[in-house]
């Protein structure tokens, strides 16, 4: 749903050409749309990309592998690591890759994912850091709206216009950099009384193999255990993919996304203190938004701002007005099919944090300075594999996970978690698994199912929730539920027809509720078919049709979106394109439908309809002369029915990107 | 909270209550496509195919609550290719009593159709308040699409007294997906609470060890369970979790002549 990039990122990170879409590409898409339904709109997903892209270029020598290089891959079970590590320590080298077929946990579906990003040649490991090897990515963005509402654009300190200039500079395997520009519609080019761009982020970094594993300087982001203690930039929440409700941990990672707040600054580094025992030590200082309640000088912060928008006064005011220095470390320990990671670290802000006066803001975090720790923990047996993570902040506040993925047969594998987030825990860095947004007051229990049958495959899941305390618009304890099922057919490598079912239900305050809200169960459920399928070599046909259902107490109302999207490309050709029609009609907002659109590469754009209306968009990208590509962006949407919430909103709005990709040695 | 729970299982609801064994219970309580001598309760037409005399006992105790357990016990006796199979259970706590018998008779037609049949009576006493009657019949149907797809359908308790009462109908799929694991799926549709559905998974850890849970929807409930095999004995341990009132264990203890 809310993957649009995603999915296009996924597929050039992939190939840097749109031309083929092959089979795996669109099993990474699949699997990264099913897994991007909770992000943020807009959101930046080149930290995920651009590691499958890295990888793509520099396939992991998999005769060499290790636990580490493998959990990039982000569609890997940590069974599917722990088995193939031992089927090579055991049976020597692999001297093709079909021959992983006879690994525990690897079928043709599995081998066809992981050959782009593995290999079986070896490069002898020389001279990993020539820096004449190095490659030069530059990319150039510009794109607007072309109606903006005139009420909008008259509140706004800058023009409409979104920019970005991102330049990284790789491919040599030890050194790496880069940095990146940015301007949000609405915001200035350039900050207030400064020459400097609203957004900069650089970073460079080293990679070695002696005692020295990594050093970042710059822009850099964290990701331990199972994410209850460190975790920042992206993460997969519940999926249908039960294989990623157990996380792999990828460490310290240089940053080069445009997302304004999720990652660190400053110098982190690894180092192998012990055979198999990692210490990464970091130490971060930045500058995040604010606000206060009365937005006076002296007052307690009241939260901090994640979006990045610097458009409107007060949106300027809160700017960079709240220091965040956070210093720690982590130990890594793998040994055999056993891995602890142990992390801890403390922030602290130079201003007072204050809690909100809602009741459900009762045991947020308020004072100067935290101090967080976890201990995580992975071990396989067999066709069995264990994770979980359990930690603490310094007032008491703890939250563990811990589940198994068990592959039953060839066929049928089944993940279990258990999850217990304590109302009182406080992290500013907790990304666990969760219903919720945040890492904290929820206990739940999710239980997967994946089949593999031939040509067909089942995947479902069920989770169970309860929430001990009140949360935002629930007055009182509450609980839900949430099942999801999906059975797909491929006849063939390119295509496929898949039906879904998805329903959710909690409790939420009653609709009009005077003095006392009481609780009514919200149901929110979707129904979808979709169909891929190739149209001789150079066509891609694919559709959907989505229907949504909202029920609270009363009657229940329903929304469906139908769309048809057309992709060509040839091999070898300079031009190829994707567009699409949509139309769309739903009672209200409340039974709006998301679904992900194409865009440039590394763009970001997914649509959430509701009303009545067609969307349309057609993207292009154009060879212009060796690895200089030129990519462009159309896209309207017609509003015959405004949903009510949004009357300002002009019937026709229209978007437009282009952008300017230049990779040389 | 008597009061509570005696709202909570109406007289139609009351049927839910029945011991389909610790087996099925530890797998969200899937009946259709189950295959087992406790089908007595379920689908009758599991109980087809059974080439042993059969005796069991099972006892519930509903929410850890002090006093409210359902016990049951069990028989199947196959003559021939028939099969007859009885069950008496009492589900009671202090003031309130169910009680029911029931006798059920399932066959093969050919190697991939079984059928079956059951007749109860159900008797429910409240103190004070006197009792009520009510006889009731079962039927079902198991297909063999594949030697190890097994699809069932079963109604279950149609209420002779008032026939336009609809019983509760289930409809499951049963896949042997190998000599250690068994996968369960199915679909319900109950007046009470509507459609719904049920998995359960099934898996022989060793060979006189199996591990099982499950999930059924209607009311949101997890279930879990153990079995163990020793030659002719069986015991089982269940437990189920519902969203609001919490745990339930259930244990069995069968034997095979």
């Amino acid at each position: 749903m809310r993957s649009s990039l995603l999915t296009l990122l996924i597929l050039f990170a992939v190939q840097t050409s749109i031309a083929r879409q092959t089979t795996e590409e669109k099993e990474i898409i699949d699997m990264i749309e099913s897994m991007a339904e909770y992000l943020p709109e807009n959101y930046d997903l080149t930290e995920v990309t651009s590691i499958l892209e890295d990888l793509r270029r520099r396939p992991i020598e998999i005769n060499k592998v290790t636990a580490e290089d493998l959990k990039q891959l982000v569609f890997l079970s940590p069974l599917q690591i722990s088995s193939l590590l031992n089927h090579i320590r055991q049976n020597g080298k692999i001297l093709d890759l079909l021959e992983l077929q006879t690994v525990p946990g690897f079928n043709e579906r599995v081998i066809r994912m992981i050959s782009p990003f593995v290999t079986v040649v070896e490069r002898n490991g020389a001279a990993i850091t020539k820096f004449h090897d190095a490659g030069h990515d530059i990319l150039l963005r510009y794109g607007r709206n072309l109606k903006d509402s005139v009420a909008g654009a008259a509140k706004y300190a800058g023009s409409p216009e979104r920019m970005l200039l991102r330049y990284r500079l790789g491919g040599t395997g030890a050194w790496n950099a880069g940095f990146t520009v940015e301007k949000d519609p609405g915001e200035r080019i350039f900050g207030q009384n400064s020459f400097l761009p609203d957004f900069i982020s650089a970073t460079v970094s080293y990679r070695g193999s002696g005692t020295i594993r990594q050093v970042v300087l710059g822009d850099y982001g964290l990701q331990f255990g199972q994410g209850l203690t460190m975790w920042t930039g992206f993460s997969f929440g519940k999926s249908p993919d039960i294989t990623t409700t157990a996380r792999k941990e990828s460490g310290l990672r240089p940053y080069y996304s445009v997302n304004e707040y999720a990652f660190l600054r400053g110098l982190a580094v690894k180092v192998r203190v012990l055979p198999g025992a990692d210490l990464t030590v970091f130490g971060s200082r930045r500058a995040l938004d604010a606000s206060t309640r009365a937005n006076e000088p002296g007052e307690p912060i009241g939260s901090i701002l994640q979006s990045g928008l610097h458009r409107t006064a007060s949106e300027l005011k809160s700017r960079h007005s709240l220091n965040q220095m956070i210093y720690g470390g982590a130990l890594q320990y793998m040994r055999g099919r056993f891995e602890l990671t142990a992390v801890s670290f403390v922030t602290i802000f130079n201003r007072e944090i204050a809690r909100g006066e809602s009741s459900y803001d009762q045991f947020r975090f308020t004072g100067r300075r935290l101090l967080n720790g976890g201990v995580a923990y992975g071990y396989s047996l067999k066709n069995a594999s264990i994770s979980g993570e359990i930690s603490a902040d310094e007032s008491g506040g703890t939250a563990f996970i811990h589940g198994a993925l068990v592959s039953l047969t060839r066929q049928v594998s089944i993940g279990i978690s258990y999850r217990d987030y304590a109302t009182r825990y406080q992290n500013f860095f907790a990304q666990g698994v969760a219903e919720s947004s945040s890492t904290v007051n929820e206990r739940g229990l999710y239980a997967g199912l994946q089949l593999h049958l031939g040509k067909w495959s089942v995947s479902a899941y069920s989770d169970w929730f309860t929430f001990p305390w009140l949360r935002y618009r629930v007055d009182m304890p509450s609980d839900g539920y949430e099942h999801f099922a999906e059975l797909s057919w491929q006849p063939d490598k390119v295509s496929k027809i898949s039906l879904r079912i998805k329903s959710e239900t909690k409790l939420q305050n009653e609709q009009d509720a005077i003095f006392t809200a009481y609780g009514e169960d919200t149901e929110r459920s979707s129904y979808r078919i979709e169909s891929r399928w190739q149209l001789g070599r150079s066509i891609g046909i694919h559709n959907r049709v989505d229907v949504s259902r909202y029920r609270k107490t009363a009657k229940p109302e329903y929304g469906i979106l139908i769309y048809q999207d057309l992709q060509w490309s040839k091999p070898f050709a300079r031009l190829s394109g994707n567009m699409r029609i949509a139309w769309f009609k739903t009672a209200s907002y409340n039974s709006r439908i998301y679904a992900y659109e194409n865009d440039v590469l590394y763009g970001s754009g997914f649509g959430i309809f509701s009303g009545k209306g067609v969307r349309s968009y057609v993207n292009f990208r154009y060879k212009l002369f060796g690895s200089t590509d030129i990519y462009f962006r159309w896209g309207t949407s017609w509003l015959f029915q405004n949903r009510e919430e949004s009357s300002e909103m002009p019937n026709t709005t229209s978007d437009l990107k282009v952008q300017l990709r230049f990779q040389f040695k | 909270m008597f009061v509570f729970l005696l709202f909570l299982f109406s007289p139609i609801d009351a049927t839910a209550q029945m011991s389909a064994g610790g087996r099925a219970a530890g797998m969200g309580a899937s009946i259709a496509a189950f295959h087992d001598p406790w089908s007595v309760n379920g689908n009758p037409a599991g109980t087809a195919g059974q080439e042993r005399l059969y005796f069991g006992v099972t006892h519930t105790r509903h929410f850890l609550t002090a006093d409210l357990h359902t016990s049951c016990i069990v028989a199947v006796v196959p003559i021939g290719r028939q099969v007859f199979g009885a069950a008496l259970e009492r589900y009671s706590f202090d003031s309130y009593a169910l009680t029911s018998a029931r006798v059920s008779y399932s066959r093969r037609f050919g190697r991939k159709i079984s059928a079956g049949v059951s007749f109860s009576y159900a008797e429910q006493r409240i103190v004070n308040y006197g009792s009520t009657n009510v006889p009731s019949t079962s039927a079902g149907i198991q297909f063999a699409i594949l030697p190890e797809l097994i699809a069932g359908v079963t109604i279950r308790d149609l209420n002779m007294n008032n026939p336009k009462i609809r019983p509760p109908v289930f409809c499951g799929l049963g896949w042997r997906a190998s000599d250690k694991l068994l996968l369960q799926g199915e679909l319900f549709r109950d007046p009470a609470t509507g459609l719904g559905f049920i998995t359960g998974i099934e898996y022989l850890l060793i060979s006189v060890f199996a591990l099982r849970t499950g999930i059924q929807s209607k009311p949101f409930s997890q279930f879990a369970g153990l079995g163990f095999y020793q030659n002719n004995l069986r015991f089982d341990l269940a437990c189920s979790h519902h969203p609001v009132l919490g745990l339930s264990p259930q244990l069995s203890l069968g034997y095979a002549f």
